[in-house]
């Protein structure tokens, strides 16, 4: 018996605590100690009497240059703390994940000086006008630099698309009541379940069809079905793909999912949806997170003006809804199931392994529990509270601060998303996989269309009206 | 059956096989390891995300898998190496 293999035996079992490592090693659990925590903070704030708001500073509505440079000159204090606040907390969750340290914060302070010129961008009273939407202005801005300026790739450290936008859904749960997610959750897993299956199993089906190997196929179809890139890594690895099937699937729900960015928003626009039912549409036919959140703000963008009907919250809320708890939720179970296919039917030849249950825990996306922990706390915190009090107090001192650090961990994730789409490195993906994932992406449009507008339309309409 | 041996047996099929991919030298894990690997998957997507478990890379097979897979070929890295 060899050395290695001695010193394998001896150590057979996983060193203690080795199962709950996972809690401050991996970014889901981080973007709930963030997101939670500054909740909390906001919350025992308020309960002082104080609030979080001279922290969750952002450029207010200016209209000529002067009065923009004084915006920042008498809150310069506030954004220097706000920087420093944010890189701190960052820094600590970056460094125990495994990022580099050092170059994750100088890729952050890149993010957070672009991310303030987006906000500015976005308060100019003729943005409407000119449709200069945050989102939009942050992803176009982050393709232009990511693919045209010789950024250092040092600086990839810090745009980390995922961290921010799941510490920015973990601070959107504390600005939806939970009863609005119990309520409303039941439909939006029903009309994403369906889409969803729907989807994958056309992308699938083409898939086979076009000759494609069975485990890429399913691979393409988690990725255009369930969570994008997410799935598409998840599943990828639950039926054991060949090594270069996931660059295929990130590279085509990557291009897809930033045409969808701006399709869908304009699409709903054209078609006057109101923001709910835009928002849901949203939901079920988006990819992946990050980039569904900029389309939904984007359409909630155009309700605040005035665009089309509804409020900016709807669109986020009903995305969100669909999103989050229709689709992102299952990815363990799609994961066990085809994983279970995979090992029964898909054999691949000299490795193998059983399907466990376990698949649906270790996989599940834990900043979910942020979401609804956040939400949880922030209805039970607030009960029972009058309408005028509610609009008075806790909306400008602990709902809107909240909402405002949210719009920032939503800008640096899509201003990182622009960033790191570099177009000449992704994997060429190949005439069938793009036919078979387009093939899904047509139906999983016209059934979110179908479920979203006619079927559901007046239930998203009216959502947390 | 008591239902200390039961709650035993049930955490014995939990429990990962100790010959496994994610204890094998050919087994590639990290994250970044990962995300090198992956053009494009930090666009949308993270190798330190929980949906990733502990899925990595056997460069012997050329395939993306579960830490927790088995197979023939299985060769043990070193402790120092190990990706777990």
């Amino acid at each position: 018996m060899s050395d290695a293999a001695t010193t394998f035996e001896d150590t057979a079992a996983p060193p203690p605590g080795s199962i709950w490592r996972e809690l401050w090693t991996k970014e889901d659990w981080w973007a709930v100690w963030l997101g939670l925590g500054l909740v909390i903070v906001a919350y025992g704030l308020f309960l002082s009497g104080s609030s979080i708001a001279w922290l969750a500073v952002a450029p207010a509505k200016w209209s000529a240059w002067p009065q923009l440079l004084m915006h920042f000159q008498l809150n310069a204090l506030r954004y220097l703390a706000q920087f420093a606040v944010l890189l701190a907390l960052f820094s600590v969750g970056a460094a125990l994940i495994g990022y580099p340290l050092g170059r994750f914060a100088a890729g952050f302070v890149l993010i957070y000086v672009l991310s303030v010129v987006v906000f500015a961008a976005a308060a100019w009273d003729r943005a409407l006008y000119y449709n200069l939407e945050p989102p939009l202005i942050a992803l176009a801005g982050g393709l232009i630099i990511g693919n045209l300026l010789p950024l250092p790739r040092a600086l990839d450290a810090g745009f980390r698309v995922e961290f921010y936008i799941k510490t920015g859904i973990v601070l959107l749960g504390a600005t939806l009541p939970f009863t609005l997610i119990v309520w409303a959750g039941p439909v939006a897993i029903l009309q994403a379940s369906v889409v969803s299956v729907a989807t994958f199993l056309v992308i699938y089906a083409i898939a086979v069809k076009l000759g494609l190997d069975r485990r890429l196929a399913a691979t393409l179809g988690a990725g255009g079905a369930v969570c994008g890139v997410s799935a598409a890594i998840a599943i990828g690895g639950a039926v054991r793909a060949r090594r270069e099937d996931p660059p295929i699937a990130i590279t085509l729900v990557v291009l897809w999912a930033i045409v969808m960015i701006f399709v869908l928003p304009l699409a709903s626009r054209a078609l006057s949806l109101p923001a709910g039912v835009g928002g849901a549409w949203i939901g079920t036919s988006e990819f992946a997170d990050a980039a569904g959140f900029a389309a939904a703000q984007t359409y909630g963008g155009f309700a605040a003006s005035g665009a089309v009907p509804g409020s900016a919250e709807q669109a986020v809320a009903a995305y969100t809804l669909i999103k989050v708890v229709g689709r992102d939720v299952w990815i363990g179970i799609w994961a066990f199931v085809l994983s279970f296919i995979a090992v029964t039917r898909w054999e691949t030849a000299g490795t193998g392994r059983r399907a466990d249950g376990g698949e649906i825990w270790r996989r599940f996306p834990k900043f979910v529990v942020g979401f609804l922990l956040a939400s949880l706390l922030v209805t039970l915190a607030v009960p029972n509270t009058a309408f005028a009090d509610y609009n008075a107090l806790v909306r400008p001192k602990l709902i809107l601060p909240i909402t405002t650090l949210r719009t920032w961990a939503f800008t640096f994730s899509f201003l990182s998303i622009g960033l790191t789409t570099r177009l000449r490195e992704f994997a060429p993906s190949g005439g069938r996989p793009f036919l078979a994932f387009s093939g899904g992406v047509v139906v999983n449009v016209v059934l979110g269309f179908i479920f979203s507008v006619v079927l559901f339309g007046s239930y998203w309409q009216g959502l947390a009206h | 059956m008591s239902f200390t041996t039961f709650v035993g047996a049930w955490r014995a099929t939990l429990a990962p096989p100790t010959r496994r991919c994610g204890r094998c030298t050919h087994f590639m894990g990290s994250a970044s390891d990962v995300e090198s690997a992956f053009a494009g998957m930090g666009a949308m997507g993270s190798a330190y995300a929980s949906v990733r478990a502990g899925d990595g890379l056997c460069n012997l097979h050329s395939l993306y898998l579960s830490d927790r897979a088995i197979c023939d070929s299985f060769h043990a890295a070193s402790t120092a190496n190990r990706q777990e």
